[in-house]
């Protein structure tokens, strides 16, 4: 007898704050594998959300590189969000590739007639940071003895998750929420959270520092990943269920549109700090 | 009066440095190594300015977050930039940081990412040069100070009020400071009354101070009646003044005495710190 089929859609959208370009956004968001958001998943997938510090330059080029490690280096190896040895590996990796990085970009400014300048000289020397939130999401064979390739068709998924800062994952069970990683309230929302540095080679304390989680995902749960300012504002709402249902109005790249102009409202409300904003929806489908 | 107004491109503030050139400037401040006060404000200020700029910096420029006069007062009330910003007020950030007066290099002991130093040069660029000639019209640079805070107030009304810092040997020639003080921060966006910082560098000696909540142990008048000019700290600075292990309290001032006030810069609020685990 097999169970229901269970698969797996995910979409993103990144924003930057009001005011600011798209280049400019320094959040950033990799998710692996690369598909369209209509896609139905059924093997193993993970994602990297990476929130840019506004105080750093190259922040958002930084993100980008962090979020696609993370999420290829979960894929490959999802012991690293377990944390320990693992993880510290993963971080001296993700710190390995900036400095090649950043010399190829130094020498495409000189090449481009744009050397850096003093400021930038100064600031680049003290590093690029990020927080980070990495995910992976596995089929859960679920009890009993090994399954066989129908049995496969799993009626739940296991999650894993690694958070260096204040970049957030929500699993929601009938819209409403079910585990809040790593911030559980607005509160603890600031403008100093935990940050991964590009220049950061102390493997060891960034292990350390990082917070790891892992949950079940039955048919109908959601995930939800969200940087610090949209996080804050789910975890602010008075009416969740009515911050559910207008998150879930955004289930496509085709609505990033939409999903701006919602954002501009909050802002103008001054109920979501402006702020670049990235989120992930995962729904878990099959009821 | 919350001072929580975003600073950003669009909603900016301004910083309005007044710089003590006066002719008792050129004696040496108290302290093991001596120095000339001019020295040490013309320092402070290239610091105070290069640290805005890095603060700001990314890579497509600086961004005008922070607009920036540095007025000088001695034989003239005016603006103290050299090179290619002399002669102008309120300058955006990006001008300053991409036009001061020369860059030199000096070297300086920097983390290495693992744990230890290293020996590294570094730029330092130089917007202004110690000047020490005339009296000490304090009045008149606090004055011409409220005249840029008015401007700027009309011209960014909801926005973080702007920022007066005031480095000086305290002897002001021409009166009591005091009135002139209250006119600048008589000035107010919705979001506060403008703030005025001292600095005050001084020869009298006794124990370097930063961010007292109290006159009491200032060596003398001029320390005290700069520290009752000066602005108590705003929540969020004194938060952060806090974080950097500062003690504070609710009436903690934006006074210095014989210490670096570079720091207060640190505590203007643009977005998320780029802090180094610990």
């Amino acid at each position: 007898m097999t169970t229901s089929l269970s698969c797996v859609y995910v979409t993103h959208l990144v924003a930057p704050k009001y005011g600011s370009t798209e280049a400019e956004c320094e959040d950033a968001v990799a998710v692996l594998p690369g598909c369209a958001h209509d896609d139905m998943l059924l093997g193993p997938l993970a994602a990297g959300v990476c929130d840019g510090a506004t105080e750093s330059a190259l922040a958002k080029d930084w993100a980008r590189l962090l979020s696609r490690t993370a999420a290829e280096q979960a894929m490959e190896c999802p012991e690293l969000l377990a944390g320990g040895a693992a993880f510290a590996a993963f971080a001296s990796s993700a710190v390995a590739r900036w400095e090649p990085w950043l010399a190829a970009y130094t020498r495409a400014r000189v090449a481009d007639g744009r050397p850096l300048k003093w400021y930038e000289h100064t600031k680049l020397a003290e590093g690029a940071y990020a927080t980070l939130l990495t995910v992976r999401i596995d089929p859960d064979p679920g009890p009993g003895p090994a399954p066989d390739p129908v049995a496969c068709e799993s009626a739940a998924w296991r999650w894993q998750a690694a958070a260096l800062g204040d970049s957030c994952l929500f699993q929601l069970r009938d819209d409403r929420l079910l585990q809040a990683f790593p911030v559980a309230t607005a509160d603890a929302f600031g403008t100093a959270p935990d940050l991964f540095g590009s220049r950061n080679h102390d493997a060891v304390l960034l292990a350390r520092r990082a917070r790891f989680a892992r949950g079940r995902c039955e048919p109908g749960d959601r995930l939800f990943l969200m940087t610090d300012a949209l996080a804050a504002w789910f975890l602010t709402a008075a009416d969740r269920a009515g911050a559910v249902r207008e998150l879930l109005d955004f289930s496509g790249p085709d609505d990033l549109g939409a999903f701006r102009t919602w954002l501009d409202g909050l802002r103008e409300r001054r109920q979501l700090r402006n702020d670049d904003v990235a989120v992930v929806r995962i729904d878990f489908e099959g009821r | 009066m919350p001072y929580t107004a975003e600073i950003s491109r669009s909603n900016p503030t301004s910083i309005i440095f007044l710089v003590d050139q006066s002719t008792s400037m050129s004696d040496p401040i108290g302290g093991e190594i001596p120095q000339q006060k001019a020295d040490v404000v013309a320092d402070a200020i290239n610091r105070l300015l290069t640290e805005l700029s890095v603060k700001c910096a990314k890579e497509e420029g600086v961004r005008d977050y922070f607009h920036v006069a540095v007025i000088g007062y001695g034989a003239t009330v005016g603006s103290a930039f050299a090179g290619p910003l002399a002669g102008r007020d309120i300058v955006p950030l990006s001008e300053v940081a991409d036009h001061p007066a020369r860059v030199d290099e000096r070297s300086k002991r920097v983390p290495d990412g693992a744990g230890g130093l290293v020996e590294t040069t570094v730029n330092f660029p130089l917007w202004m040069d110690p000047v020490a000639s005339g009296g000490t019209p304090m009045n008149r640079a606090l004055r011409y100070a409220a005249n840029l805070v008015a401007g700027w107030t009309e011209r960014y009304p909801a926005g973080f009020p702007p920022i007066v810092i005031n480095l000086t040997d305290g002897e002001s020639t021409d009166g009591e400071p005091s009135a002139a003080a209250e006119a600048v921060t008589s000035h107010a966006t919705a979001d506060g009354a403008a703030l005025l910082f001292n600095l005050h560098v001084s020869a009298a000696g006794g124990t370097p101070t930063a961010f007292p909540d109290t006159a009491d142990g200032l060596p003398d008048s001029y320390a005290r009646t700069l520290f009752a000019m000066s602005s108590p700290l705003p929540g969020h600075m004194r938060s952060y003044a806090a974080s950097q292990g500062q003690r504070v309290s609710e009436t903690t001032r934006g006074f210095v005495y014989n210490a670096d006030i570079t720091s207060v810069v640190q505590f203007l609020d643009i977005g998320t710190r780029a802090t180094e685990l610990r």
